[in-house]
């Protein structure tokens, strides 16, 4: 039986490999090439390169008004898939809250009469604590520097998110979170659903054209400034809703995976008495 | 207003299931009802559809982002940029079934259900779900379609162990999980061979570009199989007993409509792809070979079961396969040169896609019952309950028209669904025929036993508890529902799925 | 004119449910005025007739033994097929690859 899927695999690998050969090749224009666009042309060689990313290529940054062609197509034109992503975030986070309910509040703990903050070694060394809360100030600042920058430069709300996230890390390994546990993820499950809200309500507020529809843009508002085609300094006001889509993304990060470490972390110091 | 539907299918439960940890830690009852309301706005809003989707022949587009939302290219480009939803006929019909029949499984749960602390995650999850749902029913573009069909796996396995107390659940919610990831690996790979060569997401789109080379038929069949695997096909529906039977008895319910939204994704796939690229009849003979596979490995493997829900699982997989027998022979005459397709392919087509929603309606109705009886006798085993008819006669009442349904008895709405299969099949095959009644014998012999054990016999040791008004309620509606479609059949069809099968079968 | 009009001008089960009650409720009628006299519901004709034990736990089959015959017959395939249900999660992938990969060889038509 083992020796059959072996087989199969083989054969399975074999036609993702004719599959490739029939690609068409680089180098070659594909798909449609008649396309109606007024602004002037790229100063490097796009051939090769689909009809889709073709026409962002050219016209993205125009028409969002952001340096970051990522985050116009993850925030913009592909903004729905991104909220699919992040309610699959939510989703996880629930259910990790979820799965480790009942053996977070066992009983076994609290009859024990010993303090929650005594179920966790303390670590003695003034150099870890210190070093930690340092840490922890630069980590979440170089976080909110990605994420707020998401337009500009490369970063966004997730990649933030998860750099703010791994702060909350370093204080959980370096025990510095030992009591108030349940209030503890109590806020961060707050912040996490506020952070959604915010993106979705983004979205609502723009229903009167369409859903996510970017309505800070086109040079109507303070964030619609008109950016010029090419390179630039980058403008932090402009891109119309892309930073507030990155902010709230962001957040939603930041709480939803520090979340899931607290929850786990917990679990680790009740004693197995189940 | 009416064009912004499409989006606010899925916007609406989203914007709620985010709101409901908040409103979860300020007060429980209005927790309840804020999601039950939510779920009702959206089975209100796909009746509105009704009119002008099914009547009126009109299809529903909506680019999401854009400055128009039914304009399908934006200022004079000739391919789709952003994210496109469809309704059509085909997709009211699921999105019809799916959001009614979520709201009676939540009637349901939120009273059978315990209160506790940690019902606020049920809630926010089970909503999740419905959000996933929809989000499958309406996507047009294969992304779309991917990150909901994975909201919708991942939120249903995290409801399956809901019963974290017990050893087993937690278990079955990690193999669902695990079959589930690869099934969504391998639909990602499918994508991006046609990202690759196309340049596109859209389904539209790629179907009018599309030409027939090797490349495509690969991609097709990445497609195709993984939602095969989450419906339940034999043979890769080893996964299919564990995760119903663990599971609570309405999220056993809710998965089973899970997996009827992912053949809907099959059927799709089949047809807007299949036609172009002239697989049509190998597609067509292929799912007549895994619904009669199914069919019988299911049925016989069911008669045999002692634990109640198993039982009830592997009447699912043999469900599925009627399903796929009647449309399999609708794909495989579509592209024949004769008449064939005119005569008999169109109807078999037509008891396939009935007997979809019929089996949503009976299957989830005997999942139900079930989580009633296992809730009185505190065990799964049939060998040990007995005499439940004696002083709960309405339990046993719903599951006899559950049973009766399932087992395709007049005048309940089954009978119909087999009987139109059953006409239609006999023209490509008798043999095919001659199985699925035997099939449907070995339904009723298996259903006969469920009832037999665990309804009749000497009276159970103690008094069943009175079971609340809104279990009892949605269990009414739902077979109100059977019995109507049972004796007023040419109404549901002319209205709903003789234009589902015609936006189909259009090529 | 072939028959699969999808008018369905004799079907109508409400009829069908219509007819079938007023059947039930001649016989009935019939069955009261003509059965026999000398039957007594209330006395010991009136309860069902158990063959077999007097052990009334004992009168209801379980359900491991309804359909023994047929579980017998068919041993040796159920017992085949038990061995995949085991949980081995291995075995649930390699029956999918093996699938993919023989409809990958069948829709490419290298196979036939």
């Amino acid at each position: 039986m083992r020796l059959i899927s072996v087989v199969a695999i083989v054969v399975i690998f074999g036609f993702i490999f004719v599959g490739i050969l029939h690609l068409h090749p680089i180098g070659e224009p594909v798909g449609n090439p008649r396309i109606l666009y007024e602004r002037p042309p790229l100063g490097i060689d796009t051939q090769g390169v689909t009809i889709m990313d073709d026409y962002f290529l050219r016209n993205g940054q125009v028409e969002t008004g952001s340096n970051n062609i990522v985050a116009s197509i993850v925030f913009d034109y592909r903004g729905f898939d991104t909220l699919g992503e992040a309610t699959v975030l939510f989703i996880v986070v629930s259910s990790i809250s979820m799965l480790f309910f009942t053996f977070l509040k066992s009983k076994s703990i609290v009859s024990a009469g010993v303090p929650r903050a005594r179920q966790f070694p303390r670590i003695e060394s003034r150099i870890i604590t210190f070093g930690a809360f340092l840490m922890y100030i630069m980590i979440l600042s170089f976080g909110i520097y990605l994420v707020v920058h998401g337009h500009v430069s490369p970063g966004g709300g997730f990649q933030g998110g998860s750099v703010m996230a791994s702060a909350t890390a370093l204080l959980l390994i370096s025990f510095y979170i030992t009591r108030h546990m349940q209030r503890t993820r109590k806020i961060f499950s707050f912040f996490e659903s506020l952070g959604l809200t915010i993106f979705i309500g983004m979205g609502f507020a723009g229903i009167g054209i369409s859903f996510l529809y970017n309505f800070l843009a086109h040079g109507t508002t303070v964030f619609g400034k008109i950016i010029p085609f090419g390179p630039n300094p980058g403008y932090l006001i402009s891109a119309g809703i892309l930073p507030w889509l990155s902010l709230a993304v962001g957040i939603e990060v930041f709480f939803g995976l520090s979340l899931i470490l607290v929850t786990l972390f917990h679990a680790s110091g009740v004693k197995n008495n189940l | 207003m009416i064009k912004h539907v499409p989006v606010l299918l899925v916007a609406i439960p989203l914007v709620v299931a985010f709101m409901l940890p908040i409103i979860g830690m300020v007060n429980r009852t209005i927790r309840t009802i804020t999601a039950g309301v939510a779920i009702v706005i959206i089975m209100v809003l796909s009746y509105l559809l009704i009119q002008d989707v099914m009547i009126c022949k009109k299809i529903f587009y909506y680019m999401v982002g854009s400055p128009d939302p039914t304009a399908l290219f934006e200022h004079g480009l000739t391919f789709p940029i952003r994210i496109a939803l469809k309704i059509d006929q085909f997709s009211l019909l699921f999105i019809i079934m799916a959001t009614t029949l979520s709201f009676l499984f939540y009637l349901f749960s939120s009273q059978y259900i315990e209160e506790n602390e940690r019902k606020n995650y049920f809630t926010v999850l089970y909503v999740c779900m419905v959000a996933g749902m929809m989000g499958m029913l309406i996507a047009n573009d294969l992304f779309t379609f991917f990150v909901f069909l994975e909201i919708l796996s991942i939120s249903s396995s995290a409801l399956v162990s809901f019963r974290t107390e017990r050893k087993h659940p937690p278990y079955a919610g990690y193999k669902y999980m695990f079959v589930s990831s690869i099934a969504t690996s391998f639909f990602l790979l499918g994508i991006a061979f046609l990202y690759a060569q196309y340049g596109s997401f859209n389904i539209d789109y790629l179907k009018k570009v599309m030409d027939g080379t090797v490349l495509d038929k690969i991609a097709i069949v990445m497609l195709i199989l993984p939602l095969a695997m989450k419906c339940g096909v034999v043979p890769m529906h080893m996964w299919i007993p564990d995760t119903y039977s663990e599971a609570p008895a309405p999220i056993s319910s809710m998965v089973k409509l899970g997996s009827l939204i992912c053949l809907y994704g099959l059927f799709r796939i089949a047809f807007t792809f299949g036609s172009h690229v002239y697989v049509s009849y190998e597609l067509g003979i292929l799912f007549i070979l895994f619904g009669v596979l199914s069919m019988f490995v299911g049925v016989t493997q069911a008669l045999i079961q002692k634990d109640v829900k198993r039982l009830m699982a592997f009447h699912a997989v043999s469900q599925v396969g009627y399903m796929l027998l009647g449309v399999g022979v609708g794909l495989s005459v579509i592209k024949s040169g004769d008449a064939s397709f005119a005569i008999y392919g169109k109807i078999a087509m037509i008891g396939g896609l009935f007997h979809v929603i019929n089996n949503a309606l009976y299957k989830g109705l005997l999942f139900l019952t079930s989580g009633i009886m296992v809730r009185h006798y505190k065990t799964r085993d049939l060998n040990v309950m007995h005499g439940l008819a004696h002083y709960d006669k309405f339990t046993a009442l719903v599951f006899m028209i559950a049973a009766l349904a399932i087992s395709g008895i007049p005048p309940l709405n089954g009978f119909v669904s087999k009987l139109i299969i059953y006409e239609s099949v006999f023209h490509y095959n008798p043999l095919l025929t001659l199985i699925a009644i035997f099939v449907s014998v070995l339904t009723l012999a298996s259903f006969m036993k469920v009832f037999y054990s665990a309804f009749l016999g000497m009276p159970p040791e103690r008094k069943p508890v009175e079971q609340p008004i809104l279990v009892k309620f949605s269990m009414v509606i739902l077979s109100i529902i059977i019995v109507a479609i049972g004796l007023f059949p040419q109404g549901i069809i002319k209205l709903l799925i003789e234009p589902a099968v015609n936006a189909l079968a259009t090529f | 004119m072939h028959e699969f009009e999808l008018e369905y001008l004799n079907w109508i089960p409400l009829l069908w449910v219509c007819v079938f009650l007023i059947i039930m409720v001649l016989f009935i009628i019939i069955g009261k005025i003509f059965f026999r006299d000398d039957f007594d519901e209330m006395s010991e004709q009136g309860l069902p007739f158990y063959s077999g034990t007097s052990n009334k736990m004992l009168q209801l089959i379980t359900a491991s033994n309804l359909y023994w015959g047929f579980k017998h017959t068919l041993q040796s395939y159920f017992n085949s097929l038990n061995r995949l249900f085991i949980s081995n999660l291995g075995d649930f992938i390699q029956w999918f690859i093996i699938i993919v990969a023989i409809m990958l060889l069948i829709i490419t038509g290298a196979l036939m």
